[in-house]
């Protein structure tokens, strides 16, 4: 059951008086419970995709249907945007006010939640992702990976079906990027929320259940972490790399050792060269 | 410097800091319409015992009531100095050139002075005992019944918790870019007053470059957690008015009861304590 | 010797209520044309460290000698050290202000004083190192593409053509293409003019490929001081700061775990392939 369809979309706006193409035919489906990584470098178009999944711009060309809703009808956009919540790329520019909890609070507010029920989604939300105890702190004075998870909350106390992330760890450092991953992971494990993750670092692509690589406005590549990594000339050409893991186990496949292609993670690397020395 | 809120809210925990900032709100503009209606010197007295009451007991040190009057020193000087100079009833005390001081001159003078003292520190408590969030909750609250001739009460609320928030954010921005354009031989406190406002360009642009860029990811955040303006809107906590809040205006009553009696009934049998007025 | 410091101690709002111990008792020396990496946790001290080399900030206590200026008078010719040693901070782009590409990479020039001539000899040599072409001198630096923004903004540093190039970050938030371009930069940079590179960064594996030295802070000390290959040999520490490892040394490690006796010093793909081959069963 295909919870979010994009049908043929293309999207352009006017750069110094040209028209730029920022993506142009793109089709796909996902389904509920996913997790959906985008790839691709910067200036691919996947920013401008994530805009269009939840109706902030409109495609030039083409639907996009977030619970079989047109996200170009205005009407919709409530709707839509609760089921599909997003979390952007800068930490600072998407909290509101003053208080952590306040700014979870802001999403169930503007839907007009009773106060009580308020209380206890802001409660629920900062528990989800570990940030209980920093109900009372003020935004500045946390880290990187902190406002994000407080970005991440704000976005679950509104219940949503879809949550969107918009290179959402690229201004982190390492525990910050490990803390939103291991949030929104856990989230997509235990809630079912259907995740739809924009990056560029492929190591985050290494779990999703499906990779779409976007490249020059159009999907260049799509699949399964597996088939898509081990495709690495292809990779190169879309200025992209495999992840370090893969490329050696490549490397070492090319030398003619009895290594497969395909690996991903640190421990399928370990167990393979185990054998070999 | 990231510790610094305006209006140096002093966070402790106090009867006084317990009351709905409403009523803090419309005590202190009391407080101030009363330091002008007051008709003598007890009429301040009386006032000033009200202020030292709630000082008491809103447990805050004297210190920090001095120094909220450092910022107005130079306001009360020429105050006092206007006043003795040019209010030149009655009989002269000191004559020096075209310039003479009388006894009611002198009188007038810390007449006004006083009130100036008054009026400062009722606005300082009130800063003092309350939190900004509260005070923008409170003033949103007390304008709403202006939302109906079409006074944008929401709006500017919404604008003064941005503010805040942000403030700490761009004073560490400020710092950044100074620090980063003195790396590359940027002065910014040397030279005459032309030198140093033409410095002040490298800091300015990219400042304002950048909060119209945070402006405008923010304006996008809060769309997508449907912010849609302030029709409907619920809120996490809700201003109750409680029994402290009834004790409060009580005694407010009380005393604004004992300034009217002064002023009607004090003036004329003590005119010399009316300072001239 | 480059950089020369002893004993280097800072506060931040010595004698104030809101006092923290930012850097203490710092002993280190860097020499003339040393690629060095700071690493350590998000409050370690790294930024304010990097912002004693050029004087932005002065110690509390402790001498600090930089290219041959010493910082512990209180009247150092802060203008010459800023020449001397360039800061490029994070993301820089957002530094740019100028109306056109050309007068912002002028800026340091200008303020150094060089004459006309000189500074468009600067401004042009500059934009080519960076690789930035000629016809975007006379464009506005806003309507530049983001990554032609931070090169823009890093040529802003290197127009002054300093001797210590010192950057904190200088790869964030770019995606790997764009790292590859800056790294590649900064090599030139590094060799072309003999310049001392002082690099603050998170990624390890750039770390283990570029540098020459690795320092370590961990709560305002520095915890380990050498090669890369000899740092992050030191995994349990590294761990236990806080800090990340080489992807490769993660291999390493859990190779070691399960009793492989790989050289721990092994952290770039090039070494542990080069081990492999030598020591497969075949």
């Amino acid at each position: 059951m295909s919870i979010l369809r994009v049908e043929n979309v293309s999207y352009s706006y006017n750069q110094e008086n040209q028209p730029f193409e920022a993506l142009n035919d793109v089709s796909f489906q996902v389904e509920k419970g996913a997790f959906t990584c985008i790839l691709g470098h910067n200036g691919s178009g996947k920013s401008t995709l994530a805009k269009l999944l939840n109706g902030l711009y409109t495609p030039t060309d083409g639907k996009v249907f977030v619970k079989d809703m047109d996200t170009s009808i205005e009407a919709n956009l409530l709707d839509i945007r609760r089921s599909a919540g997003m979390v952007f790329q800068n930490p600072d520019n998407q909290m509101v006010a003053t208080v952590v909890e306040e700014d979870v609070a802001f999403g169930p507010e503007n839907l007009g939640v009773p106060s009580p029920e308020i209380r206890i989604r802001v409660d629920r939300a900062l528990s989800d992702v570990g940030m209980s105890e920093y109900a009372h702190s003020a935004p500045h004075k946390l880290s990187g990976g902190q406002k994000q998870r407080i970005a991440i909350a704000g976005v679950l106390a509104m219940h949503p079906e879809i949550m969107i992330l918009d290179e959402p760890t690229a201004m982190l450092d390492p525990k910050g990027r490990a803390e939103v991953m291991e949030t929104v992971l856990r989230l997509n494990k235990e809630q079912g929320i259907t995740i739809i993750h924009i990056t560029h670092f492929m190591e985050e692509a290494i779990a999703a259940d499906r990779i779409i690589v976007l490249s020059e406005a159009k999907i260049a590549l799509e699949g399964k972490p597996r088939e898509v990594f081990s495709q690495s000339e292809r990779l190169k050409e879309l200025s992209l790399s495999v992840p370090e893991i893969t490329a050696f186990a490549q490397a070492l496949n090319k030398a003619g050792y009895p290594v497969a292609e395909n690996l991903l993670t640190i421990d399928e690397l370990t167990e393979a060269i185990c054998q070999l020395i | 410097m990231k510790d610094i809120t305006l209006g140096q809210y002093y966070p402790i925990e106090s009867p006084i800091h317990r009351l709905d900032p409403r009523v803090k709100i419309l005590a202190a503009f009391l407080m101030i319409v009363l330091a002008f209606i007051a008709g003598t010197f007890i009429g301040y007295a009386i006032i000033a015992v009200l202020l030292a009451l709630i000082t008491i007991t809103a447990h805050i040190p004297f210190v920090s009531l001095v120094r909220g009057m450092k910022s107005v020193l130079f306001l009360l000087l020429f105050t006092f100095i206007l006043n003795t100079f040019f209010f030149t009833e009655g009989q002269p005390l000191f004559k020096w050139w075209i310039f003479s001081i009388t006894g009611q001159g002198l009188l007038r003078a810390i007449f006004m002075a006083l009130r100036l003292v008054l009026l400062v520190t009722a606005a300082t408590m009130l800063t003092l005992t309350t939190s900004p969030i509260a005070l923008t909750d409170g003033i949103e609250k007390l304008l709403k019944p202006l939302q109906k001739i079409g006074f944008p009460a929401h709006e500017i609320a919404m604008m003064m918790t941005i503010a805040l928030r942000f403030i700490p954010t761009l004073m560490e921005e400020t710092d950044r870019i100074m620090k980063a354009q003195a790396a590359r031989g940027a002065v910014f406190d040397r030279g005459s007053l032309w030198r140093r406002a033409k410095a002040i360009i490298p800091l300015l642009i990219p400042l304002f470059v950048s909060a119209f860029r945070r402006a405008d990811e923010l304006a996008q955040a809060m769309e997508a957690r449907c912010y849609h303006g302030g029709e409907g809107r619920t809120r996490l906590k809700v201003l109750k008015l409680g029994l402290n809040d009834a004790m409060a205006v009580l005694v407010l009553l009380l005393f604004t009861a004992f300034i009217i009696a002064d002023k009607i009934y004090l003036v004329p049998l003590l005119p010399f304590l009316s300072g001239g007025i | 010797m480059s950089i020369d410091i002893k004993n280097l101690c800072y506060t931040y709002g010595e004698n104030t209520l809101f006092e923290v111990a930012a850097l203490k008792d710092i002993t280190l020396s860097i020499n003339d044309g040393e690629y060095v990496a700071l690493i350590g946790h998000t409050g370690s001290g790294k930024t304010t460290l990097a912002q004693h080399f050029n004087g932005l900030l002065r110690a509390n206590s402790g001498q600090i000698m930089v290219e041959g200026i010493d910082l512990s008078i209180k009247k150092a010719d802060l203008m010459a050290l800023r020449q001397r040693v360039g800061l490029v901070f994070q993301y820089p782009e957002y530094q740019l202000f100028e109306e056109t590409v050309f007068k912002d990479i002028a800026f340091g020039p200008k303020n150094l004083g060089l004459s006309k001539e000189e500074i468009t000899e600067r401004v042009y040599s500059t934009m080519e190192l960076v690789g930035l072409d000629k016809s975007e001198a006379e464009r506005s630096p806003f309507e530049l593409s983001g990554g032609q923004k931070r090169r823009a903004a890093i040529a802003g540093v290197l127009s002054m053509r300093p001797k210590v190039l010192v950057l904190d970050e200088p790869i964030a938030g770019l995606d790997p293409q764009g790292k590859e371009e800056i790294l590649a930069l900064i090599k030139s940079y590094h060799i072309q003019y003999n310049a001392t590179i002082i690099i603050i960064s998170h990624n390890m594996d750039d770390i283990a490929r570029v540098a020459d030295r690795v320092i370590a802070l961990n709560q305002g000390t520095i915890a380990l001081d050498g090669t890369p290959r000899e740092v992050f040999s030191h995994y349990e520490e590294l761990i236990s700061m806080g800090l990340g490892l080489p992807t490769i040394s993660k291999v390493v490690y859990e190779l070691n775990k399960k009793g492989k006796n790989v050289p721990a010093d092994i952290i770039t793909s090039e070494q542990l392939f080069d081990y492999i081959l030598r020591t497969a069963k075949r």
